[in-house]
């Protein structure tokens, strides 16, 4: 069910580092927080802050709104977070 | 229909070569974006989508932005500022907002003036800034847009490589904003200054932006301020109509 929330890419980039089923391998992701905070959309892209400091990065597509990337923490400013689940 | 089609062949043919630019400029960005969009893994787009997109409404404006910037500062600084010589120019001394006599307003007004110059007081002095009012509002409105749209297109990019968005106030501070918009300008500039001068020495024939090929390099204006250079009176009268007659007939009194 949750991988069904995710891109393509990022379904497959979680079962390869994995070694494991999507459905399998994204019971064990590290993301934190389960209240949203706040939700900014940029035309296809869009981002959602969790309390308790996670983001996750999501695309609009052609099946709807995927999640990209999640569970990221800022790095350095300017530079792209860091992410436990990434296309 | 044919003589409205004649009559107004210039705006017409510029607005069309404008739709089929801008069409272009939609196949074209379209198809680089879908591009851009398989390289990243993404799905590519309709072109609705597409010409309804911040990326597309971005580009558009930023040259339009930049193309009204420069006929705005073209008419506002070609009140005051001289090029001896240019077809572009106003004579040496007739730098300034000239008088009323000269833009025929208030009792100077001609039967064929519009109204507005002629009643005189706030509308009068509307309609005589009227041009460069609209020219700038047009400049600052596509200057927004192009801050808006570009402010969208670059935060989506952002979050595409897993990067913050920026505030709008951010966004018009930043190296993008500052970039896409003066690789416009400066084309603007120098091609506005290059005509300017280039119009002292070169010539095309039986175009109002340029001098008439037999003039002189330093005879400053288009070919109606070049009539009203006498260099005697009669050589100057001679064959020319009868309208343009009394005003280069009012200049040589003054």
């Amino acid at each position: 069910m949750a991988c069904a929330q995710l891109s393509s890419d990022a379904a497959q980039e979680v079962a390869m580092n994995a070694k494991r089923p999507c459905e399998k391998a994204v019971r064990d992701l590290q993301v934190k927080g389960t209240t949203v905070q706040s939700v900014r959309v940029y035309g296809d892209s869009a981002t959602v802050s969790f309390t308790g400091g996670d983001t996750a990065f999501l695309s609009d597509t052609k099946q709807g709104w995927r999640v990209d990337a999640a569970g990221c923490q800022p790095q350095a400013p300017s530079a792209p977070e860091d992410c436990e689940v990434q296309a | 229909m044919r003589r409205f089609l004649r009559d107004n062949s210039l705006s017409l043919g510029f607005g069309l070569i404008f739709l089929l630019a801008l069409l272009g400029q939609a196949v074209a960005g379209h198809a680089d974006y879908n591009d851009q969009q398989i390289a990243h893994h993404d799905d590519p787009v309709s072109l609705g989508h597409y010409v309804t997109s911040s990326s597309f409404a971005a580009d558009v404006a930023e040259n339009w932005q930049s193309e009204y910037l420069q006929f705005s500062l073209y008419i506002l600084g070609t009140i005051w500022l001289i090029q001896r010589g240019s077809s572009e120019s106003k004579r040496p001394g007739r730098s300034g907002r000239e008088s009323d006599e000269e833009q025929k307003l208030g009792g100077h007004a001609e039967a064929s003036s519009p109204k507005w110059a002629r009643v005189g007081g706030l509308r009068t002095l509307v309609y005589s800034n009227s041009l460069l009012a609209i020219m700038t509002t047009i400049w600052l409105g596509s200057w927004l847009a192009q801050s808006v749209a570009g402010h969208i297109s670059y935060n989506a990019d952002q979050l595409d490589h897993q990067q913050l968005p920026l505030s709008f106030v951010h966004y018009v501070g930043s190296a993008d904003f500052w970039s896409r918009t003066l690789q416009n300008w400066q084309s603007e500039f120098l091609a506005v200054g290059s005509m300017a001068i280039l119009a002292v020495y070169l010539r095309q024939r039986g175009s109002p932006e340029s001098k008439v090929v037999g003039a002189a390099h330093d005879e400053t204006g288009g070919a109606d301020q070049w009539t009203l250079r006498p260099r005697t009176r009669n050589q100057t009268l001679a064959g020319l109509p009868t309208l343009e007659l009394r005003s280069v007939a009012a200049t040589v009194a003054r």
